[in-house]
């Protein structure tokens, strides 16, 4: 248990993140929790212990793909994290631009696009480690992340030309 | 695709990764899998003692090749840390008896709403260095605050003394010009009044500035009795709302939860012309401590607003789900109002008020 917990405590920030990118706001608490819940309730399934950081982050996902699958498209945004934690750094205006015209964008995207950032940039996962949790060759997550962002540009310009 | 647009995205890549984690949610997680232990350690038994094993004779052989060679193996590489991580937890049914379940407290749920702390706010104003302070009364026997002359007598850094009448204690202290707000807090013993301020540091002398409030008792309180202190410098963010977390659902509409200090109330802001200017509303008393807005895309309405706070009730809108926010979903109240104003303005608009209320 002690084991586990230092795991829950090193990957709960980037498991959150994930889930936050992909889920929402107000959705990446519990989906971070459940990730978690059922890693612990499957670890016996899991053969190569050292394999458990892409093994959790792939639970995560599927979460997340379930939770997004289930709620339709609703997006859930938090605002107050609390005191001395502001959500946002930097400029204001910036901040609440950026949210307002790539967030939508962004949730244009399709899943595989949606995943492959929300797994390099929120969770902060190497483009090796993407491809493990993706279960796609190494190689794919590089153009995958890719033609996401050239995606998710297009998606920006068609949203405000 | 624009210079702008690029910009943007950028700050948006950058914000999913370094968006703050909720306070406790690691703590959390292990309280949900504390409940979970007997299921788990059944099923976990199976494999685990072998790997455990197996993993222990190699960092066994590891370090018996670090100690026992004249020099350490290049070859030895030392445990991936998940590995070892995971070789450590505690050990199998199998060798020990299963304890009975213990589920830890769930940490998500607050504590039940409490009534609210009576606060009064003033504003002091010698020498036109006008200064909001909220007195925040935990013993619940102050009824009133008014500011006085300040005449401080003695080095402490808070002074209390006896005020005009029996039942008036006044609590001076120096503050200086840069001074935004402060607070006076008596405890629940009685026993303590804590002055906590928020200062900024820009362009304002160094000279200070006697400040002085006077409290009023229900009944005769000896001064002697309660002793002065500093507390805690006051966090920026109990000034008025804080604009930098405000979360956006599309390019004009956006919301932001804070405390203004002065008022000692919850605000929720919205707005509708991207930031430009903000209705806001008191969602209840306290400090805020989570928000949540939930945006139906297909509808592109907001139906869902929650936030919840340090003390009294949290405030939802209907169809807030419970799990949404800590508390939220139990005992849900509506707003009281929407008012005009902009985000930073919220407290500056009581403020006014009660300068003229002081005035006259």
């Amino acid at each position: 248990m002690d084991a586990f917990e230092q795991l829950v405590t090193d990957n709960t920030p980037a498991v959150y993140r994930l889930a936050r990118a992909y889920a929402g706001d107000a959705a990446a608490e519990d989906l971070a929790q459940d990730a978690f819940l059922a890693a612990w309730r499957a670890l016996p399934a899991l053969r190569e212990p050292d394999r458990f950081g892409p093994w959790l982050y792939r639970i995560a996902l599927n979460r997340c793909r379930s939770s997004v699958r289930s709620n339709g498209r609703v997006t859930e945004i938090a605002m107050v994290q609390g005191v001395g934690e502001p959500a946002v750094r930097g400029d204001f205006r910036t901040a609440v631009e950026a949210r307002a015209v790539v967030g939508p964008a962004f949730r244009c995207l399709s899943e595989d696009a949606r995943a492959v950032i929300a797994l390099h940039y929120a969770a902060g996962r190497s483009i090796r480690e993407c491809a493990e949790v993706l279960g796609i060759p190494e190689g794919t997550p590089k153009s995958r992340l890719n033609a996401a962002l050239e995606a998710l540009r297009t998606e920006i310009g068609r949203a405000e030309p | 695709m624009t210079d702008r647009h690029e910009h943007l995205m950028k700050a948006f890549l950058d914000d999913l990764g370094s968006a703050p984690v909720p306070t406790g949610l690691a703590r959390r997680v292990s309280g949900r899998i504390q409940g979970e232990h007997p299921v788990r350690a059944s099923r976990f038994g199976a494999w685990f003692l072998p790997v455990a094993a197996a993993l222990a004779i190699l960092a066994l052989v590891g370090f018996a090749v670090i100690v026992g060679g004249p020099k350490p193996s290049p070859s030895v590489q030392p445990v991936p840390p998940s590995a070892s991580a995971l070789a450590t937890p505690a050990p199998s049914p199998s060798s020990t008896p299963v304890t009975p379940p213990t589920v830890a407290p769930d940490q998500s749920v607050v504590p039940p709403p409490s009534a609210p702390i009576p606060a009064f706010h003033v504003t002091l104003d010698p020498g036109g260095n006008p200064l909001p302070v909220m007195v925040s009364d935990a013993s619940s026997t102050v009824t009133g605050a008014a500011p006085v002359r300040p005449n401080l007598s003695t080095n402490d850094p808070v002074e209390v003394v006896q005020g005009s009448a029996p039942n008036d204690v006044v609590v001076a202290w120096v503050g200086g010009g840069c001074d935004q707000l402060s607070q006076v807090t008596l405890d629940a013993a009685r026993t303590t009044v804590s002055v906590s301020t928020l200062t900024t540091s820009q362009g304002c002398d160094a000279i200070g500035i006697e400040r002085a409030v006077a409290l009023t008792f229900g009944q005769p309180v000896a001064a002697a009795s309660i002793r002065g202190q500093w507390g805690p410098p006051l966090s920026p963010h109990m000034m008025a709302l804080d604009p930098s977390a405000v979360s956006s659902t599309d390019a004009n509409h956006g919301f932001v939860a804070g405390h203004d200090a002065f008022t000692g109330l919850a605000y929720l802001a919205e707005t509708n012309n991207g930031g430009t200017s903000w209705n806001d509303m008191p969602v209840g008393w306290g400090t805020v401590t989570g928000a949540a807005v939930t945006v139906d895309a297909t509808v592109r309405a907001y139906p869902i607003v929650a936030i919840s706070c340090s003390a009294g009730r949290p405030y939802a809108r209907p169809g807030l789900r419970a799990g949404h926010l800590p508390g939220a979903g139990a005992d849900l109240e509506a707003p009281e109002r929407w008012g005009t104003g902009r985000a930073r303005g919220a407290g500056q608009r009581h403020r006014r008020a009660d300068r003229r209320a002081n005035a006259a």
